[in-house]
């Protein structure tokens, strides 16, 4: 599977290694939580995923070609 | 010319009637930008030392910062300072809508608002016409229906703010309320406002104000938009809004829960933000020029009957959730409205109401003091509460006071489980496992607020374990390791300096911090807007240069304010956590210290945590230095 991560400027706050946008390559299915620690993101980082623009738990699987989106935690009002 | 702003101080004194518009100071706004560093300078150099909050002399400033009203992204901020009725210290509070673009339209950057009118009044400002009109018929009225009724007798087209019956009644977490839902929540600042026996301002501007390269800032300005929406996390996180995070926050451990006594709270999933787009939203609601709108209007109906509210957000799902313990979120957003119309900060009244049942449950409280029963969870209890607060009635005499007051009346132990520093109310974050974001919390200038510093995400970052052991345990349920204590200064100051930036440019922080809109957009639309060629880390100086000055403002107004002030109650360094992910921890008072140590340290304060004259100097406040040395 072709996978393709966008992560939010939150997550990017804390993990400030990271680039915006990476693509990785994976054996199918893996479930998004997997898919995160492929790309060497702890998924305890991560608040809310999308996949295609769709809201996603992170123990959703995935088997084929997405895009992934990556938002970090943030603060309230 | 001072390009971006609309080059006026307006100063109303209430007592006498006396109307004054001044220009604006070059050297303030070259010093201090806008917005909190108005505000900061202003009550600084104005409020006599000793000042009563609720005093005629006290002043209400409401400033707005050089972004404020420009098309840039999330250009709808205003700012409010005062002496707090709360702490006695430094206070100020931020507020989205459209009334601070509406002053600016109307030829003012800052109204200054002293003294106390003779009965009560609401300010009316069209332009160039200021009057002090009487407010007899709203007095009394909640804080949103008084907005509904101002805006028919003016028009749709002004923007008002209101007090509540909270406010006029000088309870000590009032708050000013604006458009139908968004408020100046915290410090008390309506309390103020009700102390001049002022219901209401009114505003209505029609001018323009003066742009660097309005060309430039026109393009710029549309592409920051596009840029902004282009961002990951844009898609995912506007629909639900601030109320999104409350998953992530339960599954880290660190869910105000049951009067901060855990910090999970098992029914997460029935009051999260999935919960109010299915039973609660109708539409997104936004500010002034805001892509990215986080306010979700919609209906809730319960057992007490059926409101139209905007929210709650998610610092009200945890305070009158999780701290109080309501299980859906139809309660909490009732519960909500019911604060709204009263006029009370939705996070001290929850944190407030927390303790009183916490109290009742331990006995401290009885039925024949309160007057009925009140238990965790009982969203009838809690709005006989909210009602009593706002009146001064009986236990609301006492409560209104906040918890730091009323536990000190109360005694027999009910000191060490409430939950505030300096006397104003926790926010949604318990922090015992999150040794960053409680420095935060205890070096936060206005007291225990999150919107100074937001350090929880790094701190998990930090202590997580690896996360194939999360896969392994399933992930985010598993018990996370004790944080690391040592090295949270240096980022907890870059946090305090950054966000506060945003409340002195008179912009929303959230494109910044949570989707990334990169801080070289801020330094070119800063430009363009005003002429000043800054750079972030110049922008940056000033923020810091605005923090050791409401430090100082602190120092002055509090009687032997200093480290004391900077604790968290005893129950965050005496009780470790019961359940959760978080289970067993929680930060010993030495631990606190070492937090303290670094943190003064890498602020150039002394051990007591007080600015050293070297610091003050050095950023450019040498008049602060000598005005404490002679104070001392």
């Amino acid at each position: 599977m072709r996978i393709t991560l966008h992560l939010s400027g939150g997550l990017r706050a804390v993990l400030a290694h990271l680039p915006e946008e990476m693509t990785i390559h994976m054996e199918g299915p893996a479930s998004l939580r997997e898919i995160l620690v492929e790309a060497g993101i702890n998924p305890l980082l991560v608040m809310l995923i999308t996949v295609d623009g769709e809201r996603r738990e992170k123990n959703r699987v995935i088997d084929h070609d997405a895009r992934i989106g990556l938002v970090g935690p943030m603060a309230g009002g | 010319m001072l390009f971006g702003y609309a080059g006026h101080i307006l100063e109303v004194n209430l007592s006498t009637g006396r109307i004054t518009k001044t220009p604006l100071p070059e050297d303030l706004a070259r010093d201090y930008i806008g917005g909190r560093g108005f505000v900061a300078r202003l009550l600084w150099d104005r409020i006599r030392r000793g000042t009563d909050p609720f005093s005629p002399e006290n002043l209400l400033i409401v400033a707005t910062g050089p972004m404020s009203g420009h098309l840039v992204p999330a250009s709808g901020k205003t700012h409010f300072g005062t002496k707090s009725p709360a702490t006695g210290g430094y206070a100020d509070s931020n507020m989205g809508g459209h009334f601070g673009p509406a002053l600016k339209y109307a030829g003012y950057d800052i109204l200054i608002l002293s003294g106390r009118a003779p009965g009560p009044g609401y300010l009316f400002i069209e332009d160039g016409t200021v009057e002090l009109r009487s407010a007899e018929a709203h007095w009394g009225s909640g804080a949103i229906t008084a907005e509904e009724e101002l805006k028919k007798e003016l028009g749709d087209d002004f923007q008002i703010i209101t007090i509540g019956p909270a406010g006029e009644n000088l309870v000590r977490f009032a708050c000013v309320s604006h458009d139908f839902g968004r408020q100046a929540g915290r410090t008390g600042a309506g309390a103020v406002m009700g102390s001049k026996n002022l219901k209401a301002v009114a505003v209505r501007g029609t001018g323009g104000l003066p742009v660097f390269d309005a060309e430039g800032l026109f393009e710029k300005g549309c592409e920051a938009f596009e840029k902004v929406k282009a961002k990951p996390g844009f898609a995912g996180w506007t629909p639900e809004g601030t109320a999104g995070i409350t998953d992530w926050v339960n599954e880290v451990g660190a869910f105000p829960t049951r009067n901060f006594q855990t910090s999970f709270f098992p029914g997460y999933k029935n009051i999260n933000g999935r919960a109010v787009l299915e039973h609660l939203k109708i539409t997104d609601k936004g500010c002034f020029c805001c892509p990215t709108p986080c306010g979700k209007y919609g209906r809730a109906g319960t057992g007490l009957g059926s409101v139209y509210v905007e929210g709650p957000e998610y610092e009200s799902i945890a305070l009158l959730g999780g701290a109080c313990v309501l299980e859906s979120v139809e309660d909490i957003a009732y519960a909500n409205y019911v604060c709204d119309q009263l006029g009370l900060d939705t996070i001290s009244a929850g944190a407030v109401a927390a303790w009183a049942m916490e109290c009742f449950e331990k006995g401290i409280l009885t039925e024949e003091k309160v007057g009925r029963k009140i238990r965790f969870g009982d969203l009838e209890g809690m709005v006989y509460l909210f009602e009593k607060i706002a009146a001064r009635d009986g236990i609301g005499d006492l409560l209104a006071e906040g918890v730091m007051r009323a536990s000190r009346e109360v005694g027999r132990g009910s000191e060490d489980f409430a939950i505030h520093v300096k006397g104003l109310e926790w926010s949604g974050y318990e922090s015992r496992n999150a040794p960053g974001m409680m420095l935060a919390y205890m070096t936060a200038d206005v007291g225990a607020h999150h919107n100074r510093a937001w350090a929880l995400g790094h701190d998990v970052a930090g202590s997580a374990a690896s996360v194939h052991d999360l896969i392994s345990s399933g992930g985010s349920r598993g018990k996370l390791p004790k944080a690391t204590v040592t090295g949270k200064a240096e980022r907890v100051i870059e946090l305090q300096h950054i966000r506060p930036l945003f409340d002195c440019l008179g912009i929303c922080r959230l494109q910044y911090m949570e989707l990334g809109f990169e801080a070289e957009n801020y330094e070119e639309l800063f430009f363009l807007v005003t002429g000043r060629r800054m750079s972030w880390a110049e922008l940056l100086q000033i923020s810091e240069r605005v923090w050791h000055l409401t430090r100082a403002f602190s120092v002055r107004e509090i009687e032997g304010f200093g480290r004391e002030f900077d604790y968290p109650p005893p129950r965050f360094f005496r009780e470790p956590v019961p359940d959760g992910p978080n289970e067993g921890h929680y930060l010993t008072r030495r631990e606190l210290d070492t937090l303290l140590d670094e943190y003064y340290a890498a602020r150039g304060w002394d051990q007591n945590g007080v600015p050293t004259e070297e610091t003050l100097r050095r950023a450019g406040l040498a008049d602060v230095a000598d005005a404490l040395r002679v104070e001392k």
